[in-house]
């Protein structure tokens, strides 16, 4: 009963919090002068008008997940799997690309890239590019993909690692009794993890999907910029939802793509039941390439745009002037960013819990159905949002004038990324962990803060992490539902940005990424503790 | 459950609690750096407190607007302060302004000023001509936004998106003065003479700062930073001995049934006097004020030495309404 | 009741079964994983369930546990109904049941004692009390040394003996145990498979023993259940179920046995390979008849009235075990003495029995 009650209770929290502002804006949509209508989606369906938009997308999308693969699967996989030097200090500035706000990076490029730039002026001096295509290159679908990809990698990256240490190291080494290291990680290790890797270059796929800061700074044709273009031109929230709607349809695709790919194939295998050790590989050639690939993968994507941003600071002074502007932000964002961290982890937890015990059939829909509201707009969102809390009612109010908002904004944007990673943390727990607290007649209260709760430690952590850097960059809803007074760090860097001397803008996209990253380092050194601890170790 | 009742007591001990006392709320989409200390000084003066949600006119003042509209039947803001002189006029017909005569706006010239007082317009920015001193010598530079579809000019003009923002407002006016017919041709020579669109004014300026393209077409305070960061860019007020150049007043407006409509007045009944159009022209922003008798900068023109185009804002607003097919087919999109 | 470590049985003449299942059904998916599965377990026995793995012999013991609803029939726990069609009558948390499961399900960030302590916090007992009681159970498994050990750090047996320690300390009604033998090495096995039975015997918790391993049930239980395919095949004492087959899984499944189809001829006359024998029949009419003996009661010698080829030969625990074909007929024989591959043989069939299926 408690259980059937609190399940209940944090599904129809989803659905109030996520599912009715977003149902809102598409059931408006259909909704034209007082009946029915297909009007805006005819445009979208019917007409040849859209087909460039929807496939620049998909280009966009798709490539961007490549390259990040590219990028995040070796290093994931040298981070975990040999001994480099230095790996503790690459882990931690891997973060650093996901925390950098897209745009940001995206003019550190166009700067080096445009025909003008350093890096084009080397291209077209010592290789066969002309100083026009290196330009061209870096504003268009490719060049934005390229530049999103270099946001992205890490999420490809942390899935990777964590995949990687939870294979059976027994399964590893019985390859590598007879195969080499590259047969066993094409042919074992590889195979083995597939499916978490495919997850990561899900969640890349649909993030950059609706990413819409890059393709807006160089002028690439996707959805989300037209979506930009019905809101900020027409004023006109009925289209801009429609177009919105491909990018759901989308996801759904990948969804059914990814069931059918995942059917009959278990996780099993991966579970940590019989140890907790990862096997290590210790080859000098393995870690020479390691440690040129993840030098190189630092210097492009951490390196060359933060130094972009610390070159441009040139003062001390431009510090002492952003944090004057970024004060209130600063402040603000770790408030919300950690209360909106903790009810994601909390309702993705639940969630996760969810979805990953109901019976079989209903099982991977609800993860699906969740999954999907992850593809819709920052804007659509917000406005549902307004349309949905911004009502006279005191208790409407009460939210709509509060940091709650901010909040429910933070809600609705990353509880299906939170209750996605959770359920994949829920998957590495024996449901007999929990039978076992049932047949003592506990209760399932007790059970979840005794058994649940304390065995998800580190996952509940590192949702947690995730969701606050999540959180703490949030920009498109946060900016059309903020209280006035309750600006977070994205909007302060967002409202100065256009006309402010350039060395205020570094010195407040810095403050960003030491702000954020502080939690993550926090965590890596009490994670050491957390590793200690695990004497326990599942059996 | 006892866990759960003692999360939720902590976290609404955290709620900032909004005391609906003595305060305005205004939306402004002129830049925080200059519109910050003006309310502050608001503030100072009459003691009332002021709420302001910030954006910015350079990324369209979409969340702004589209916030406003969204708030429509339970208004949250009593003043939108615009950065531009056609987003309100929007509002008017959309329906969420309410008229406002103020006896502040008595020497503020009838042109940037709604008859029945729906906006009122203050200190104003213009659409210029930005070129690259280092590429680009005082002899060659051009005088008329309509050299730029000129052969020398090739592939070498960058303008922000003709959907958003100023530029949006510099199309519609120009397709006012000039006609649908001619409007449309020049569009047409400038986009054959491979002009660049890019996603934003700032954008204009770093590209003609960095001397990617020699020329843009921007704002007067997209090109005071510029100067003011010490780059290699002078400014040309275009059309001087013909049309005009376009001058972009800061607006503001009474929000329709906003809680504080007595402290919304005030504020506005402020912000239109000659002590802000004195402040906003000291400032970094460089901005012209309307009125003849503030003193400027050296280097702020004032507003009798440059020829305006002779627009009316409502039309303009209402042009924009219908050339916005054509702009977003012309730009690509 | 002074439970668990005195036990006085209760002179009663009728003997109520603690656990009644009747016609109990589990459907997944629309496949029928349990089908109309009926027994009962007396005060104090224990009753193994055993069959092959994916037989429903876990599900069986889940769905008495409460840890899965049935699709149909009717649970009884000491003469009260616990769960009737869908319908959950007694939730599994009254039903005071004590479980021990197949990978121990040990909760690895708490101690021995914290683990123990678990199920007893919800009794309402004093800390000293269920100190007292904790203790008593750790030496009843002679896990005193390691109350404060987090499981991790305990081997397989020791961890065996801990879940075991956990699922009783409550005075459970019915102890469930899943597999508790599956993960733990063979050497380790035989002592531990003891401590069971020593612990059972001496707690005399009535207990269901799902287990593939016919050892154990044979060696444990005070009746066997044979499961396969979701059915009951057969329920017994265990020299019933070893020495009279009522199935031809269960023929097959328990034990080493040589089954062939033969056709009867007649009165106590069976057709086989070897030609006519004589034999009980009990049935001469009946179709589907097997001649069933098990490798022991026959006896290599000269003047056997069977014969057959060697084709295989094993020596396990002292005996030579022989595989032996007849006109492409195997069977399984054994001797002392070693015979060469390939070697004809004369055999004698000492006891066999004609079973119909």
């Amino acid at each position: 009963m408690q259980k059937r009650l609190t399940l209940g209770f944090f599904f129809i929290l989803f659905l109030g919090t996520t599912f009715l502002p977003i149902v809102w804006m598409f059931g408006n949509s259909v909704y034209e002068e007082g009946k029915f209508s297909f009007v805006y989606y005819k445009d979208i369906f019917l007409t040849q008008k859209y087909g460039k938009v929807i496939s620049n997308s998909l280009i966009l999308a798709s490539l961007t997940t490549i390259l990040s693969s590219l990028f995040g699967v070796p290093a994931g996989f040298f981070l975990s799997k040999t001994n480099l030097p230095l790996k503790k200090l690459f882990k931690i500035c891997f973060f650093i690309p996901l925390i950098i706000p897209s745009y940001i990076t995206g003019i550190a490029w166009v700067n080096l890239l445009g025909k003008t730039g350093f890096l084009n002026n080397v291209f077209s001096q010592y290789t066969m590019l002309s100083s026009e295509s290196v330009s061209d290159f870096i504003y268009s679908t490719y060049g934005a993909s390229f530049i999103l990809s270099m946001n992205l990698f890490p999420v490809v990256m942390l899935v990777t690692e964590y995949a990687l240490k939870s294979v059976n190291p027994r399964l590893e080494e019985s390859g590598l009794v007879v195969g080499s290291v590259f047969q066993v990680f094409r042919q074992i290790t590889l195979p083995l993890i597939a499916p978490a890797i495919l997850s990561g270059m899900m969640i890349v796929f649909v993030l950059s999907l609706s990413e819409f800061g890059v393709p807006s700074l160089l002028q690439v044709n996707v959805l989300t910029t037209q979506i930009f273009t019905q809101f900020s031109a027409f004023y006109n929230e009925k289209a801009a939802t429609a177009i919105a709607f491909p990018l759901i349809v989308i996801t759904f695709i990948l969804i059914m793509l990814e069931k059918i790919y995942m059917r009959g194939k278990s996780f099993e295998m991966l579970g940590r039941t019989s140890s907790i050790s990862t096997t290590q590989y210790n080859i000098t050639w393995l870690n020479v390439v390691g440690i040129t690939f993840c030098t190189f993968v630092l210097l492009v994507c951490v390196i060359i745009p933060l130094s972009t941003l610390i070159f441009n600071t040139k003062t001390i002074s431009a510090y002492h002037d952003a944090i004057l502007l970024a004060r209130n932000g600063i402040t603000n964002s770790i408030l919300f960013g950690s209360i909106g961290a903790t009810f994601l982890t909390l309702i993705g937890f639940f969630l996760g819990y969810l979805s990953e015990n109901i019976r079989s059939k209903l099982r991977s829909s609800i993860a699906a159905f969740i999954w999907i509201f992850f593809a819709v707009p920052a804007t659509v969102s917000g406005i549902g949002l307004i349309k949905l809390w911004n009502r006279p009612e005191s208790a409407c109010q009460f939210i709509y004038s509060s940091l709650w908002i901010v909040i429910l904004g933070y809600v609705i944007r990353f509880l299906p990324l939170s209750s996605r990673i959770m359920t994949n943390y829920l998957k590495q727990i024996p449901h007999a962990m929990e039978d076992a607290g049932t047949v003592t007649g506990a209760s399932w209260f007790r059970i979840l803060g005794k058994i649940l709760l304390p065995l998800q430690g580190y996952g509940l952590i590192a949702t947690w992490l995730i969701s606050f850097m999540f959180c703490i960059g949030e920009l498109g809803t946060t900016i059309l539902v903020y209280p006035p007074g309750h600006e977070t760090l994205p909007i302060a860097l967002f409202t100065v940005m256009a006309n402010s001397p350039t060395d205020v803008v570094s010195a407040l996209s810095i403050i960003i990424v030491v702000m954020t990253l502080l939690p993550v380092g926090v965590f890596l050194v009490v994670s050491k503790y957390l590793v200690l601890k695990p004497k326990l170790g599942l059996q | 459950m006892k866990f759960i009742a003692i999360i939720c007591t902590i976290l609404f001990m955290l709620v900032k609690v909004c005391h609906a006392g003595n305060e305005v709320i205004v939306y402004t989409s002129e830049d925080k750096i200059f519109s910050e200390p003006v309310l502050q000084a608001f503030e100072k003066k009459t003691g009332i407190k002021v709420r302001t949600i910030y954006d910015t006119e350079e990324t369209k003042s979409a969340g702004l607007v589209n916030r406003l509209i969204a708030e429509k039947d339970n208004p949250q803001a009593d003043v939108f302060w615009s950065g531009d002189p056609v987003r309100p006029a929007l509002l008017e017909f959309k329906g969420l302004v309410t008229p406002y005569v103020s006896s502040a706006a008595s020497d503020i010239p009838k042109i940037y000023k709604d008859e029945d007082g729906h906006w009122t317009g203050f200190s104003a920015r213009a659409r210029i001509i930005l070129y690259n001193s280092n590429l680009v010598s005082m002899d060659e530079r051009p005088l008329s936004i309509f050299d730029l579809a000129k052969p020398m000019w090739r592939g070498q003009v960058a303008i922000a998106n003709p959907l958003f923002g100023t530029t949006s407002i510099h199309m519609s006016a120009l397709f006012i003065i000039l006609g649908d017919e001619k409007a449309m041709k020049f569009l047409n020579d400038l986009k054959a003479n491979g002009v660049k669109i890019v996603s934003s004014n700032s954008e204009v300026r770093r590209l003609v700062v960095r001397g990617e393209v020699k020329v843009g077409i921007t704002d007067t305070d997209d090109a005071s930073v510029a100067i003011k960061e010490g780059s290699p860019v002078k400014v040309v007020f275009p059309d001087q001995t013909s049309i005009g150049t376009l001058i972009m007043p800061n607006m503001v407006c009474l929000i329709k049934n906003s809680p504080n409509q007595e402290n919304g007045k005030k504020l506005i009944d402020y912000l239109i006097s000659a002590e802000v159009e004195k402040s906003l022209a000291w400032a970094a922003c460089a901005q012209m004020p309307l009125r003849y008798d503030v003193r400027t900068p050296a280097d702020v023109l004032t507003i009798d030495a440059v020829k305006g185009m002779n627009v009316n804002y409502h039309d303009v607003a209402k042009k924009l309404e219908e050339i916005g097919e054509f702009l977003k087919q012309w730009a690509g999109y | 009741m002074n439970y668990p470590y005195q036990i006085e049985i209760p002179e009663c003449k009728f003997i109520m079964n603690v656990l009644e299942v009747k016609h109990l059904t589990k459907n997944y998916n629309k496949k029928e994983i349990v089908r109309d599965i009926s027994l009962g377990v007396e005060q104090g026995q224990l009753l193994a369930l055993l069959g092959t793995s994916g037989c429903g012999k876990t599900t069986t013991l889940r769905m008495i546990a409460g840890l899965e609803t049935p699709d149909d029939g009717e649970i009884w726990i000491e003469g009260t109904l616990a769960s009737h069609g869908r319908k959950v009558v007694i939730s599994q948390k009254q039903r005071h049941i004590g479980m021990v499961f197949q990978d121990l399900a040990l909760w690895p960030h708490m101690t021995v004692y914290e683990n123990i302590e678990f199920g007893l916090k919800a009794n309402g007992l004093t800390r000293a009390e269920r100190r007292k009681k904790i203790e008593a159970v750790l030496h009843k498994v002679n896990m005193q040394k390691y109350t404060n050990a987090y499981p991790g750090k305990l081997s397989g047996g020791q961890q065996q003996l801990i879940a075991i320690a956990r699922a009783i300390i409550t005075e459970p009604r019915l102890l469930l145990m899943d597999e508790p033998l599956s993960s733990i090495d063979v050497k380790l096995r035989e002592d531990i498979r003891q401590e069971i039975k020593r612990i059972q015997q001496e707690t005399r918790i009535t207990t269901v023993y799902v287990t593939h391993d016919q050892e154990d049930a044979f060696l444990l239980a005070d009746k066997i259940a044979v499961m396969n395919n979701g059915m009951l095949e057969q329920i017994g004492i265990p020299e019933e179920i070893y020495s009279s087959p009522t199935s031809f899984f269960v023929a097959s499944f328990v034990g080493e046995a040589n089954i062939m189809q033969v056709r009867i001829a007649g009165k106590d006359r069976v057709l086989t390979p070897w030609g006519e024998l004589v034999c009980s029949t009990k049935d001469p009419d009946g179709k589907n008849a097997y001649l069933f003996f098990r490798p022991h009661q026959a006896t290599i010698e000269d003047g056997g009235h069977c014969h057959g080829t060697i084709i295989n030969r094993d020596f396990v625990a002292g005996v030579y075990k022989y595989r032996v074909s007849t006109s492409g007929i195997e069977f399984k024989l054994q001797d002392q003495t070693k015979h060469d591959i390939g070697k004809c043989i004369k055999f004698s069939i000492r006891k066999m029995d004609i079973l119909f299926f």
